[in-house]
């Protein structure tokens, strides 16, 4: 990839997180979205076990 | 008085618009007090100090957000809670536009930038996901394990990618902020720094004397350690060396690794561009072989003076000082007992700073973030004789706003300071520009207001606005709320920190920032 400066002039951002920066960068003529996040579901462990079986078939 | 709180189950929201929430609930009729906050263990004793907390609160884990309400009144707090939930529900669909990275990867083909601000032990899948598909990546969050940090960096190098953060605060590509930044002119200087506020406070004193940047590139501060080896700061070197309208480097960071910065700093001097290197910690006599065109400087004001001055710019003739009658009128109003300098910052940088010239006169300061180890604060939330807290370290940002969008303990420890008949000057840091707080002036005087109820004498405050005309919280604007409360504002950080040393000192230390 190697990027350079100049590939930078012109930002376009994914936001994913504070909703708040996603903001802050629209208000500069920023392009952004923002993906909505939240912690991925803790499983149990024997939901765990069932679904790497399945994962394994 | 009623209590009432609820927990929900692994329901998150981000930090900010839980301050919000807050806030607005807080404004109800008959509500003293009301909280949305994750579950994490910084947020529980935020609640046990506040006599907020209960038995479910305890056992409630990181994902789990809490609503608490106190009211005089049970059904002024039931409709409270109520309309914090609703509140947080019509919000959520706001700003939405992807509900996955995957998706949004997918549909944004011109995407250069993932920027990411989520609880750090989230991060490395996201950051990884992103640098696979070939994005550069701010990393905003803390808290991110270290080897996460070497393996995304390395994996970032050998793409050629950007990985800014963990940890990043600021980066500026062409006036446009990601994080925390200001306003700055477009000019020829460009910065690599492992220090949010060294880049800012270095930007805005280039910005006030006429110069500009290309760009400025936030690395983490963990980068220039010696396990991570500055892998972020050697590309961007790479991108500001081979970039044509770049004529001259400058490089900050905050007591790195003695051979990584040598090293970075060799880097620097190959493309053969005048390098202006501020390593904060480290004495500017420790570097000796690092080429003609590198100079190596102490402080981020002296950094800003020397890159000007290669760019052909002529050096300030001397900073203005604040009146200094003022100054001196106010001194001589406090008692002797008050022998004592309290630095309350939410730049981590800009209290290092203050801590490397504090001690450089009047000996010992003690710090959550020290410059020496046996300095340290054994309780980051009691000061004692001269201090400097970082309210932006890990310790007090966890599952919270950072104190430059939410200024809330930022304000309660400059009020518990000033209870201390032994403080004289309580020294602060007012940051403007995108991302941060929409008017910290006004909310620093809201505690000055109160401090100096608390304080039974005179206090003199001290402060330096690191900003500029076009941020848009106004830098005059500012300058003026504080000045109205008779808080005595510098031109920079080392200055502001220089009359706080001049004052405790009654006037036997100068107040002249170079000497």
């Amino acid at each position: 990839m190697n990027v350079k400066l100049s590939d930078l002039k012109r930002l376009s951002v994914i936001n994913v997180g504070l909703e708040w920066f996603a903001d802050e960068l629209e208000k500069q003529g920023v392009k952004v979205v923002h993906v909505k996040w939240a912690p991925p579901i803790a499983l149990k462990g024997d939901i765990l076990s069932i679904l790497k079986k399945i994962e394994g078939e | 008085m009623v209590l009432k709180v609820k927990i929900f189950k692994s329901r998150y929201y981000d930090s900010v618009k839980l301050l919000n929430v807050s806030k607005e609930t807080s404004k109800l009729e008959g509500i003293e007090a009301a909280f949305l906050v994750m579950a994490t263990d910084a947020n529980k004793n935020l609640l046990k100090s506040l006599n907020l907390m209960t038995d479910e609160v305890s056992k409630a884990g990181n994902d789990d957000l809490v609503i608490a309400v106190k009211s005089t009144d049970e059904t002024l707090a039931d409709k409270a809670m109520n309309f914090a939930e609703r509140m947080l529900l019509a919000g959520e669909e706001e700003n939405v536009k992807f509900e996955s990275l995957e998706e949004a990867l997918f549909k944004i083909q011109d995407a250069n930038i993932v920027m990411i601000s989520t609880p750090g032990r989230y991060v490395f899948d996201i950051a990884k996901k992103a640098l696979e598909h070939n994005l550069n990546v701010f990393i905003f969050s803390d808290n991110v394990p270290l080897g996460d940090e070497i393996e995304l960096k390395k994996f970032a190098s050998s793409r050629g990618l950007l990985c800014m953060g963990p940890g990043c605060g600021t980066s500026i590509f062409y006036g446009k902020v990601l994080g925390f930044g200001n306003v700055i002119k477009e000019g020829n200087i460009g910065i690599v720094g492992a220090s949010g506020t060294g880049i800012q406070e270095i930007s805005v004193l280039i910005d006030r004397h006429g110069g500009g940047i290309t760009s400025a590139i936030g690395t983490g501060s963990n980068d220039l350690t010696k396990d991570v080896g500055g892998l972020t700061t050697k590309l961007a070197l790479k991108l500001l060396g081979e970039d044509d309208t770049t004529k001259v480097i400058v490089v900050v960071a905050k007591l790195p690794d003695v051979f990584v910065a040598q090293e970075v700093l060799r880097t620097a001097s190959s493309y053969g561009k005048p390098v202006v290197a501020c390593f904060l910690g480290l004495k500017k006599e420790t570097f000796i072989e690092t080429g003609d065109n590198v100079i190596v400087v102490d402080t981020l004001e002296d950094a800003a003076n020397y890159a000007l001055k290669s760019v052909g710019m002529p050096p300030p003739k001397g900073l203005p000082l604040p009146a200094l009658e003022e100054v001196n009128t106010k001194m001589k109003k406090l008692r002797d007992q008050q022998i004592y300098i309290r630095g309350i910052f939410s730049g981590g940088s800009l209290c290092y700073e203050s801590q490397l010239i504090i001690s450089k006169y009047l000996g010992r300061v003690f710090s959550n973030s020290p410059i020496r180890a046996d300095w340290k604060l054994e309780d980051p939330m009691k000061s004692k004789e001269h201090t400097c807290v970082d309210m932006g370290a890990e310790e007090f940002t966890e599952g919270r706003a950072h104190p430059m969008i939410d200024p809330t303990l930022v304000k309660e420890r400059i009020i518990e300071e000033c209870k201390d008949p032994n403080v004289g000057v309580i020294l602060f840091d007012t940051i403007l520009g995108y991302g941060c707080h929409r008017d910290p002036a006004s909310e620093l005087c809201e505690a000055i207001r109160a401090g100096k109820v608390h304080a039974g004498g005179e206090v003199i405050f001290v402060t330096s606005v690191c900003g500029t005309e076009k941020d848009p919280q106004g830098y005059k604007y500012q300058i003026d709320l504080l000045k109205e409360q008779g808080v005595i504002v510098a031109n920079s950080n080392a200055m502001a920190t220089m009359l706080a040393v001049h004052v405790i000192s009654r006037g036997r230390v100068g107040v002249g920032v170079n000497q």
